[in-house]
Formats: structure tokens, C-alpha cells, sequence
């Protein structure tokens, strides 16, 4: 006998998703692993596998993470401050979040330069005690942090509200010290929406391009990422190569999203009442 | 433990949500704080909790067993409390809700997970709820919650157990089941306990004393029988249950006469000096006794209550002019109860 669900229209929807996702996702990226596929795995492993390719990788990959770690600590103080403490101008301070969103990338990256470089108003103050910024692996870092920044913010605001005050009241009661609380309660409530703002801003920061070219200086081996380096090479009308590179990212950023997927499914699985 | 109150005020902005409240509590006894919403009977429970801290005066204590614990937070005080959204820790298992006043000791206190495994298996014993241990609250009724809540306030073994509103969000049916076995628990492990109720109901059947509240003061305290048949003024004696309405000459003044409905008669001829013509409205015959509405000839609502027997034997109909006396003189004067 055919099983039918509560919920009607499964085969519309379900089909319109695989569409949707097929259309806008699925064929131009797989349309990339064709291209690179013009090389032959000689070829194609003497561009990705190219010291200066790898070095940008590394670049990529470090920076990234960092710049997400920075979010993921940053992001909750501020989601926190914007939702418990109230002061005069939360509401604007809190649009100020979404800056970077609507900012084009390269705006950002030219007045981050600006202010970080060695002459900047910032930048002058930390070359002063010897930590130059600008056109370094940290100029990359704050760039991504930037624009990685709201993705934590707006993800972790909604579970922030939702936390209910009497909670930490009852586990005050009980005895249990500040410390106590924000372990034992608050993190572990707003630990999946942490993770997939973290998710995001990680997955933003691996393929950003416009916001760190300015900044980052882009020295071949130090402090080149892969996104300038698919762009150097389609300058150079070598599609082959750009498409190859191309295709390690992808493979490499679905990997990792995945894993940071399933982290997600098992501390949702961990805080079964959340859902309900 | 007893607890004792000594002349609280709070203050919310310019709102003045307790004036100078003095109240004591036995130790072993179930009293209730009870008044409409705005009567400050949060606050003072917020207050004895530590949640809340009241206005600053030198006046003001909170003492539990000759200890005044005025300045000491909330974290320290021992109590239990029970919140009437449960808050419970969703992202924890049955057991361990129960179990983290006793896990967040510090190490020196702490009991071992033997024995605070057989402390928690004891206590959702007395819940009745030994086969739930590892469920989540999401995957609880509301009442099952409301217990859980309350073992999980018994397992610090508190000194003192205070309740808010504890079945205010649960429905009549399992608000009634849950009522009666928090009194019988209550008499098996007979902690001090005060429980906060807009429900007089709720008040009159589980506690053994009552205070009544209104704006911010305490109007009557004394035993359910007390407050509900000697109210003090005309507030407790309308918030307590139904009541008429009539102005009445007394000894040549005019007073005020109120009367429960269910110590007004109905007769059909007039029978004393104190019957007063009425035309009946509204007959509703389901319940323990049968309510019938009528209207006065000055046009006052009357509601008179009347056993069965007596409604099946007066066979009356809606529209049937009667006369409503009063059956004792259980009446409340403006300003003496009689």
C-alpha cells in the first residue's frame, strides 16, 4: 500500500527542490569538473599540486579558519550584548551588523587597507609595537573576520532570545556558580546555532576574493589565496588551470562543510529538546 | 524551618509592588500567598527565593530559622523553587535535570554518582516517573514537567520549598490530580513550603494557612475555614468565591450586605421581611448543586446556588417570578463579619 504523508504536495516540492539546487548549484559546478577534465591527471596534478598553488591553499585554508575561530569567540559577545543589556542606539548598532553583507566586497577591502595599512589609523599603532596588518597572513584574517562577522551574529541571535531567563534562575537556585551556568546551560543551548554560524562564516571566508586582495598584498607563496589565483590564471586565459583549482576548492570546501554538517546533526541530536 | 518576613517593600520603578509586608511561617506548614495578578504575591515569593531584592531599609529581613539571610544571593540560600513554565533544562535528560543541584556542588560537598544516582532514582520514585529517567522534557505532558521541576527542587534537599504558581499553565483536570498529591506529599516529607496561587480553589484545598494579597499588602491571613467564612474585609470575601450584592437597611443605616450564593434560598411565597422579589433568567443544572441567575426589581444580577433535590422539588423555570432570602445570617456586613 502507498504511504501517504500528512503534508501534501511531497512529490511538487521535492521535486522542484532537486530542480532548484540542479539548476543554480549542481550543473555549473559539476560543469567545472568537466572543464578541468580537459587535463589529463598528469596535467592536472602538476597544477594543483604547484608549490605556489599549494602555498595558496594553505593561505586559504589557515586564514579561513582563524578568521572563523575570531568570529565564532566575537560573534556571541556581540549577538549577547545586541539582545540582553539594553542601551541608547542597540537598534543602530545593530544594523551596523549587517554592513559587510550589503558592503561590495571590494569597498571593504579598500577601506580595511586603509585603515590597517602601516600608515593607517590602526594599522600605524600595531606596526608601531610589531604587528604590521596590512599585507600579511593577519590582514587576510581581519578581512575574513569582517566579512564572516554577520553570519555568526544573525545566526546566534535567534537562539540567544530564546533562552529563557527562569532557566538560569532555577540553575541558580540549585546552586550553581556564574561559571556553572554558562557551561552546563548556555553553551550547550546555543552550541548548534554557534556551529552553523561558524559553518557559514568558515565557507564565506574560503571563497571570499574582493575584501582580501586589497589587503593581503598578494606575494606569491605568503599571502595569496586560491580565489586570487583561479582569477590570475583566467587572466591569463588559462581556463584548464583556473577550472582545475577551482574544482580542488570545491571538493575540498564540500568536505568540510559536510564534516562541520554532521558536528552540527550530532549536538542537535545531543540537545533533543531543542526542536520541540 | 520557618520563615520569617520582616517588613518588606519593592518597588518597580514607580510601581509599588510589596508596602511594608510582615509575615511569618511555621516550619512544616503549606501557606499560601494568594491575591489577583498585581497583588505583589511574586515579588515577596521572588523576595524570600532571593531573586529579588527588596528596597533598602534598616527595617527589612528575611529569616529562615533565626538566620538572616537578607544579603545572601539566591545560589546559597538552599531553597527549593518550582517555576510555573517549569524551566527545565531542555538539553538534559530526566535524570540529570534532577541530578545537576547535586553535580554543581563544589568537589568537597559533592556526592558521589552512586549516591547521586540512588538520590534521583528515589526521588522519581516519589514523582512516580522511575521509567521516564532518560527522556527529554520536550517528550513530557506538562504535568509530568511540573514534577520533574519539583523533584529536581527537592534533590538539594531544601531548607525551605517555594512554588509558583506551580499548575498555573497545566489544565482544570491535572491541575486537580497534581493539587491533591502535592498534598500528600507534602504531608510525607513536610518541608516548609509557601505556594503562590491566583487560585482560590487551589488555595483553599491544599494549604493550611492562607495569606491574601492585595496591591502590594497582606489583606487576612488564617486557616482556608478562616479567610473563606470570617473574611476581614470585602475583598477577601469576593475573592474567595461568588458573591451578591445588596444594600440593605440595618438598624436604620444603610450597609452594605454581601452573600455567598449558596446561603441564599429560593422560595416561592414570601416569607420573611428579608425575601426579595426576583424573576429567574438562567437555570444551569450540571455541576454539584444547581446555579440559578435572577434579576432583582431594582435590576441587580442575583446568583443563588441550590442543592438538586431542592431545584427538582421547586420546579422552576426560567422566567418565574420568586423570592431569594437569605438561608442563615451568614452575611457580610461592610465592616463586620457576622
Amino acid at each position: 500500500m502507498k504511504r501517504v504523508g500528512v503534508l501534501p504536495g511531497f512529490g511538487l516540492t521535492f521535486g522542484f527542490t532537486v530542480l532548484w539546487l540542479s539548476a543554480l548549484v549542481l550543473i555549473p559546478l559539476s560543469l567545472l569538473f568537466f572543464r578541468a577534465a580537459s587535463l589529463n591527471l598528469r596535467e592536472f596534478l602538476d597544477v594543483v599540486l604547484d608549490p605556489r598553488a599549494v602555498a595558496s591553499y594553505r593561505v586559504t585554508l589557515f586564514c579561513s579558519l582563524a578568521a572563523a575561530i575570531v568570529n565564532a569567540i566575537a560573534g556571541p559577545i556581540v549577538a549577547w550584548t545586541l539582545i540582553r543589556v539594553h542601551f541608547p542606539g542597540r537598534k543602530l548598532l545593530d544594523a551596523v551588523v549587517d554592513l559587510p553583507f550589503a558592503l561590495p566586497t571590494a569597498v571593504s577591502g579598500i577601506a580595511l587597507t586603509a585603515v590597517y595599512a602601516k600608515n593607517g589609523i590602526l594599522g600605524s599603532k600595531l606596526a608601531a609595537i610589531g604587528i604590521p596588518v596590512a599585507f600579511t597572513p593577519l590582514g587576510i584574517i581581519v578581512a575574513l573576520t569582517f566579512i564572516g562577522l554577520p553570519f555568526v551574529v544573525r545566526t546566534m541571535q535567534p537562539a540567544i532570545e530564546d533562552l529563557d531567563p527562569t532557566v538560569e534562575e532555577a540553575a541558580s537556585i540549585l546552586g550553581a556558580s556564574k561559571w556553572q551556568i554558562f557551561r552546563r546551560i548556555i553553551v550547550p543551548a546555543l552550541l548548534p546555532s554557534l556551529l552553523t554560524g561558524f559553518a557559514l562564516a568558515f565557507a564565506r571566508a574560503l571563497g571570499e576574493y574582493g575584501s582580501v586582495i586589497f589587503i593581503s598584498g598578494n606575494m606569491p607563496l605568503k599571502t595569496e589565496v586560491t580565489a586570487l589565483l583561479i582569477v590570475t590564471k583566467l587572466e591569463q586565459f588559462d581556463y584548464a588551470g583556473a577550472t582545475a583549482i577551482g574544482a580542488v576548492q570545491l571538493a575540498a570546501s564540500f568536505v568540510l562543510l559536510f564534516a562541520i554538517n554532521g558536528l552540527q546533526w550530532w549536538s542537535a541530536r545531543r540537545t533533543e529538546g531543542t526542536n520541540a | 524551618m520557618s520563615i520569617e518576613v520582616r517588613n518588606i517593600s519593592k518597588s518597580f520603578g514607580s510601581f509599588r509592588a510589596l508596602d511594608n509586608v510582615s509575615l511569618h511561617v511555621e516550619q512544616g506548614e503549606l501557606v499560601s500567598l494568594l491575591g489577583p495578578s498585581g497583588s505583589g504575591k511574586t515579588t515577596l515569593l521572588r523576595i524570600i527565593a532571593g531573586l529579588e531584592t527588596p528596597d533598602p531599609s534598616q527595617a527589612s529581613a528575611v529569616i529562615f530559622d533565626g538566620e538572616n539571610l537578607t544579603t545572601l544571593s539566591a545560589k546559597d540560600r538552599g531553597v527549593g523553587f518550582v517555576f510555573q513554565h517549569y524551566a527545565l533544562f531542555r538539553h538534559m535528560s530526566v535524570f540529570e535535570n534532577i541530578a545537576f543541584g547535586l553535580r554543581v556542588r563544589p568537589k568537597a560537598t559533592r556526592p558521589s554518582d552512586d549516591v547521586i544516582k540512588a538520590k534521583v532514582m528515589e526521588l522519581l520514585r516519589l514523582i512516580q516517573l522511575e521509567n521516564l529517567a532518560e527522556r527529554f522534557p520536550s517528550q513530557l505532558s506538562g504535568g509530568q514537567r511540573q514534577r520533574v521541576a519539583l523533584a529536581r527542587a527537592l534533590a538539594i534537599e531544601p531548607r525551605i520549598l517555594l512554588l509558583d504558581e506551580p499548575f498555573g499553565a497545566l489544565d482544570a483536570k491535572v491541575r486537580q490530580g497534581l493539587r491533591r498529591w502535592l498534598r500528600r506529599l507534602h504531608s510525607e516529607i513536610t518541608v516548609t513550603t509557601v505556594l503562590v496561587t491566583h487560585d482560590q480553589d487551589e488555595a483553599l484545598e491544599v494549604s493550611d494557612r492562607i495569606v491574601v494579597m492585595n496591591h502590594g499588602k497582606i489583606e487576612q491571613m488564617g486557616t482556608p475555614e478562616e479567610v473563606f467564612h470570617k473574611p476581614a474585609n470585602e475583598f477577601v470575601m469576593d475573592f474567595l468565591g461568588q458573591v451578591n450584592l445588596f444594600h440593605a437597611r440595618v438598624e436604620g443605616q444603610s450597609r452594605k450586605l454581601m452573600v455567598r450564593p449558596f446561603d441564599l434560598d429560593i422560595v416561592t411565597t414570601k416569607s420573611s421581611d428579608s425575601a426579595v422579589p426576583a424573576k429567574i433568567t438562567r437555570i444551569n443544572a450540571a455541576g454539584s448543586a444547581v446555579k440559578v441567575e435572577l434579576t432583582s426589581e431594582a435590576g441587580d444580577a442575583i446568583l443563588v446556588e441550590i442543592p438538586h433535590d431542592k431545584h427538582r422539588g421547586l420546579n422552576l423555570k426560567v422566567g418565574d417570578a420568586v423570592f431569594v432570602s437569605p438561608r442563615e445570617s451568614k452575611v457580610f456586613f461592610e465592616d463586620y463579619a457576622i
